[in-house]
């Protein structure tokens, strides 16, 4: 018998080799390390991932446990999209992102504070005092905060009586009959939502969206004019994925299903590999949709986008590189600027709540105070593990780097601004995926103090809430499943988001 | 010098041991998770093993009665129970578990569908917990409630200890031939509704068994209070001119003109000079008005009528719908089942037969708003305790509570520790327009309560272990000198015939005359319209509040009701579903009852009238198919709504 050449092998053979030879020798090396991870992955699986799974498979179903469970294709998702109340709850997950976002600064600054004191005995005395909070339950620290804000004996208004502050805010209130400051610069401002805005961009989202475009249009800086052509298409035939699912699912559910995650996944990927910074376009598409479900205005999508990308064509006629990119900035800013105003002027306090004149105002009770009132909520804003998150990211900052730039002259808040603040930007990431998560899908604290009809006007509705009642109360799993489902693409969207942009400049 | 083995510093003088604190603190959590295993061990070896080993047998008790006296009137009973020398021998233990009233169902349907639930568990409709499913989670009773309770023998019924404890709360001496006859009565007919409240209409089956009542919903009034401004209000009536508040309540006059509430009439002179509570809506929102006064005039800011919450303001709501909608029925009730049910009551109004611009409904929502102005500012957002809390403070003049508050309020009011802030609680049904008073053209009458279904039915897990056990300790909680102990020292109402209420509920009692529970345009009712009544729950307190019109309010909520999705059609489609689950349901159930049949090869007599019920039902259901006939017959141009 002649030996076996192995030199001559052919590739598939070689495969094996590799595998019987390397893999299983390497396997053979750490195998007690793979046993000791083996109860981790394995209680992941069963508790972390199968629960998930069989939520994106309960969703295409009809489901009341213990014993309905008919399959229902997309009609969850079409009644969840076409849900006015549903859509009304995004508006202030809105608010509430946008202040919470600004509510990690204090965090930070606490954080800071304490990286910076000298003795290390009294940054360990805070640090404790920071950590014991925790130990307080949420639901004892709910009802405290519930009893601050009782109209007649709560904290708060006290306090606001004892300081003046209830004439202030009643000076910027006032009455239906004699409107305050806030109510009257909204008089002068509603004009222009109701001339320019309106039937220019929809809503306020719209308005706001147009900003966000321009300033991703700065991504779009590739110089043959069919590779834009082709990028200008898949954007368009992105946003153009809903309303066709729609469309489609009148026929048949099944296939809207797979044409719309075909065309989704197809589309990034297609702009992944035409573009470097791509991850902003699905998630303006994403955020198009959601701002305009609610109408169902779903063309002026692909509208708007068509609109600018035919400013950025005629930008690339006139202008050359460098200048462009000035202009879509500034142009950019300037108008998500202009939104934030005009938006503060007119929805801030529009009409006068009446609120402050007797000096008890209903803060969980009035339709106007229950957001101010959850905004104010958990005042001064310092979360325990938000703080003890900066602080390890603080402590990783190199003695030397610190020398090094008060060699150069840098002061206290240039240490801040240009050395401690950029380095911590991977924790702020985490604690921004945190907090966006807890926004989008907490409900605890609207359920508890508002009901689970979100309080007056149902102002206080959350997505979270609206899942919880869906599931729980009407008994309507599959389609909470559904909902879960449309939180969870918003979440990874705004994840990736800030994966892309929130990070450590190397 | 010893170099530290966490910090790494060289501490102390060498050779001497220092105690670090990060030492104690890990012992503390050591001897803590050791505690911890320990207990863990302890129940899972108590559990597991059975009385044959020396084990204990467990039979859990859930509920969510977390009222003052319930808990402390429960665990008194189960020590008795626990003590019977037939429960001790068979080393059977009874313990009470309980959870709070909001996450109960939550609790509950995580732990049947589990198979994890209490033996003993309030049975409580909810989505999960229904006609269809309810057979799947809970024993049939149906067997074991025709013999009598062994518990109501003589020898316990006739005890020196229980006729002793009888007289010293002043309970009339039980009759003999009584106590003969319930030795030998049927468990079922011990109860005095004839264990209704345990049955379910579905399955033709009993499911629970009633220990207590809710009791009913009743107003509390402070009685100092009540009188203080009486005798203000009286003198509001001799004072020239009159205060405008009052003129304007006086406004009303019979006939309908005017804005106020009632006219000047020697009733209502009669009544002010009485020490009665307000007998008439009219003398209600006036006493209101005279509280609002007073606490003006007293410089007391925080005085209010009525001490208001949400729920509060639901109970007002809820209450008054009835008398302001009876008239309805009449036109909807189309099947003459004495009920204005979910279909009748929205295909109504598709086909235009109401609609909120009905004087009956602007009566009651101008009603309802009326009542809750008289409420403290931002009451929305006030929960419950906080509004018994505000009462017994003596903040405020009334409350709207239900009979399982009425232990708290009346215990509360006397025990606080100043005795010169101690007031007595008195307790009066919510007041009706009376004759000549404002909305008195609309208002007929009040619902009965006589068929309410108010009782606590406690139901056997079907997998649990110890079923027989669980129906023994009912058998015993519901005999009559146990349950009479236990609603007595629980402050709630007796549910088994010939027992004694409290003194103190004798108001709450239910009142069986008047029109039939289901003569109510139920429009706030979300078990029957979850989007719809989510839409109009949200407007309703905006209203309530006075945020929007009347006018707005209803445009609203029609708008949420022509919906496309989520507006009334869909209710149309989603009983579609539900009474194809309940007949494949039936279906099942009567394969079993044909198959345990074949097998035993022959029916009892006593069995046959619930199969050919059943059978009956099913053959009616057709799959589901009823809603589908009644849309044709509706609306015999339009398609089905499918979604």
């Amino acid at each position: 018998m002649p030996p076996i050449a192995l030199e001559s092998s052919s590739p598939s053979t070689a495969a094996l080799h590799w595998w019987r030879d390397v893999f299983w020798r390497k396997i053979g090396c750490w195998q007690v390390l793979y046993l000791l991870m083996l109860p981790t992955i394995a209680s992941m699986l069963v508790f972390d991932y199968y629960p998930k799974l069989d939520v994106i498979l309960m969703s295409f179903y009809r489901w009341q446990p213990p014993d309905i469970q008919d399959y229902h294709g997309l009609k969850n998702y079409e009644d969840a999209l076409t849900d006015p109340l549903f859509w009304q709850s995004f508006r202030l997950i809105g608010i509430l992102l946008a202040a919470n976002i600004l509510k990690l600064i204090p965090g930070i600054l606490v954080a800071i504070a304490l990286h910076r004191l000298l003795s290390d005995r009294w940054r360990y005395i805070y640090q404790v005092l920071f950590v014991i909070p925790m130990v307080i339950p949420g639901m004892v620290w709910l009802l405290i905060w519930k009893s601050f804000y009782d109209p007649d004996f709560g904290l708060l208004n006290r306090v606001l009586q004892a300081t003046g502050m209830m004439k202030l805010l009643h000076w910027l209130d006032g009455t239906k009959e004699s409107p305050g400051v806030l109510p009257r610069v909204a008089d002068w401002v509603e004009p222009f939502q109701q001339q320019v805005i309106q039937p220019l961009f929809g809503n306020w989202g719209g308005f706001f969206l147009a900003g966000a475009i321009l300033l991703a249009l700065r991504s779009l800086q590739v110089p043959e004019r069919a590779r834009r052509t082709r990028i200008y298409a898949a954007v368009t035939g992105l946003a153009l994925l809903l309303p066709l699912g729609i469309t489609i699912s009148h026929w048949d559910g099944l296939t809207a299903c797979f044409v719309s995650l075909a065309g989704w996944v197809g589309g990034c990927r297609f702009l992944s590999r035409q573009l470097d910074r791509w991850i902003h376009w699905p998630v303006l598409v994403l955020a198009g949709w959601l701002v305009f479900a609610h109408t169902r205005d779903f063309f002026r999508l692909p509208l708007m986008l068509l609109f600018a990308f035919s400013v950025m064509e005629w930008l690339t006629l006139c202008k050359s590189r460098e200048p462009r990119e000035q202009i879509l900035a500034w142009g950019g800013w300037l108008h998500l600027g202009a939104a934030v105003l005009l938006f503060l002027g007119t929805q801030l306090w529009p009409e006068p709540t009446g609120q402050f004149r007797e000096g008890t105002p209903a803060w969980l009770g009035s339709k106007d105070l229950v957001i101010p009132a959850i905004l104010f909520w958990g005042f001064p804003w310092v979360g325990t593990v938000g703080v003890l998150i900066y602080l390890s990211g603080l402590q990783q900052i190199s003695q030397d780097v610190y020398e090094a730039a008060e060699l150069d002259g840098v002061g206290p808040l240039g240490m801040l601004l240009r050395i401690e603040l950029p380095l911590i930007m991977t924790q702020v990431r985490i604690n921004l995926i945190f907090m966006t998560i807890g926004t989008l899908t907490g409900y605890e604290m609207f359920l508890i103090l508002l009901g689970s009809d979100g309080g007056p006007g149902n102002k206080g509705m959350v997505p979270g809430l609206f899942m919880f009642k869906k599931a729980f109360e009407e008994g309507q799993f599959g389609y909470a499943c559904a909902l879960g489902m449309i939180l969870f693409v918003i979440i990874l969207g705004l994840t990736m988001f800030y994966n892309r942009y929130v990070k450590v400049e190397k | 010098m010893k170099e530290h083995p966490v910090s790494g510093k060289y501490r102390g003088r060498p050779g001497k041991i220092v105690l670090h604190p990060n030492w104690v603190g890990l012992a503390l959590v050591l001897v803590a998770f050791a505690w911890s295993c320990l207990q863990v061990f302890r129940h899972l070896r108590e559990s597991s093993r059975n009385p044959e080993d020396g084990g204990k047998r467990i039979v859990r008790i859930l509920h969510w009665q977390l009222e003052p006296g319930y808990r402390e009137a429960m665990d008194k009973v189960i020590q008795r129970y626990n003590r019977l020398p037939h429960v001790q021998a068979a080393k059977v233990e009874v313990r009470q578990m309980y959870v709070a009233d909001r996450v109960y169902n939550q609790f509950l349907n995580v732990h049947l569908i589990s198979g994890t639930a209490p033996d003993l568990s309030v049975r409580r409709s909810n989505k999960v917990v229904r006609t269809g499913t309810l057979g799947k989670f809970y024993e049939s009773l149906a067997d074991r409630i025709a013999d009598p309770n062994p518990y109501n023998h003589r020898r316990y019924t006739e005890a020196p200890e229980y006729q002793a404890w009888r007289s010293s709360i002043g309970a009339p001496p039980l009759d003999s031939e009584f106590l003969a006859e319930l030795e030998q009565m049927p468990w079922r007919s011990t109860f005095i509704d004839n264990m209704k409240n345990g049955y379910d209409d579905g399955l033709k089956d009993y499911f629970g068994v009633p220990v207590s009542t809710f009791g009913m919903t009743r107003l509390y009034y402070n009685r100092n209070l009540l009188q203080q401004i009486k005798a203000y209000l009286a003198a509001q009536f001799s004072s020239m001119p009159r205060p405008a508040w009052l003129q304007h309540c006086l406004e009303y006059q019979t006939g309908g003109a005017g804005e106020g509430y009632l006219p000047e009439s020697p009733e209502l002179h009669a009544w002010l000079s009485s020490e009665a509570p307000p007998q008439t809506l009219g003398q209600f929102l006036l006493y209101c008005e005279a509280v609002r006064a007073f606490a003006r005039a007293s410089g007391n800011d925080k005085l209010v009528a009525i001490s208001g919450s949400e729920r509060i303001a639901s109970v007002f709501r809820d209450f008054y719908l009835g008398p302001f909608t009876i008239s309805y029925a009449h036109l909807l009730d189309w099947d003459w089942d004495y009920a204005m049910n979910e279909h009748e009551v929205w295909t109504a109004w598709m086909k235009k037969r109401w609609s909120y611009q009905d004087k009956p409904l602007r009566d009651y929502f101008a009603c309802v708003k009326a009542i809750a102005s008289h409420f403290p500012p931002g009451f929305l957002g006030l929960d419950r305790d906080q509004a018994l809390r505000r009462f017994l403070s003596g903040q405020a003049a009334m409350i709207a509570a239900g009979g399982w508050d009425a232990a708290s309020l009346f215990r509360g009011a006397q025990q606080k520790k100043d005795p010169r802030a101690r007031f007595t609680v008195g307790v009066m049904p919510f007041p009706l327009p009376g004759p000549g008073e404002r909305w008195s053209d609309t208002v007929q009458g009040r619902h009965m309560e006589g068929d309410y279904l108010y009782g606590v039915p406690f139901g056997v897990y079907k997998q649990s272990p110890n079923k027989e056990w669980a129906v023994d300790f009912l058998r015993f909680l519901t005999s009559l000198p146990q349950n009479e102990f236990f609603t007595y020292e629980a402050g709630w109402l007796p549910f088994v015939i010939g027992a004694h209420p409290h003194p103190t509920m004798r108001g709450l009692q239910p009142d069986p005359n008047g029109f039939p529970v289901g003569y109510k345009l139920d429009i706030s009712n979300e078990a029957t319209a979850g989007q719809v009544v989510t839409v109009f729950k949200g407007q309703f307190w905006l209203y309530l509040q006075g945020e929007i019109t009347y006018d707005e309010f209803a445009t609203k909520v029609e708008s949420a009701y022509l919906q496309e999705r989520s507006g009334l059609r869909r209710i149309w489609y989603n009983r579609t579903l539900t009474d194809q689950q309940e007949f494949r349901s039936k279906e099942r159930g009567l394969s079993a009852m044909e198959t345990d049949y074949f097998f035993r090869q022959g029916v009892l007599p006593q069995e046959m009238p619930r199969y050919r019920v059943l059978l009956m039902d099913s053959l009616q259901a057709v799959n589901g198919i009823e809603a589908r006939l009644l849309w044709k017959n509706y609306f015999p141009d339009q398609p089905f709504p499918e979604f």
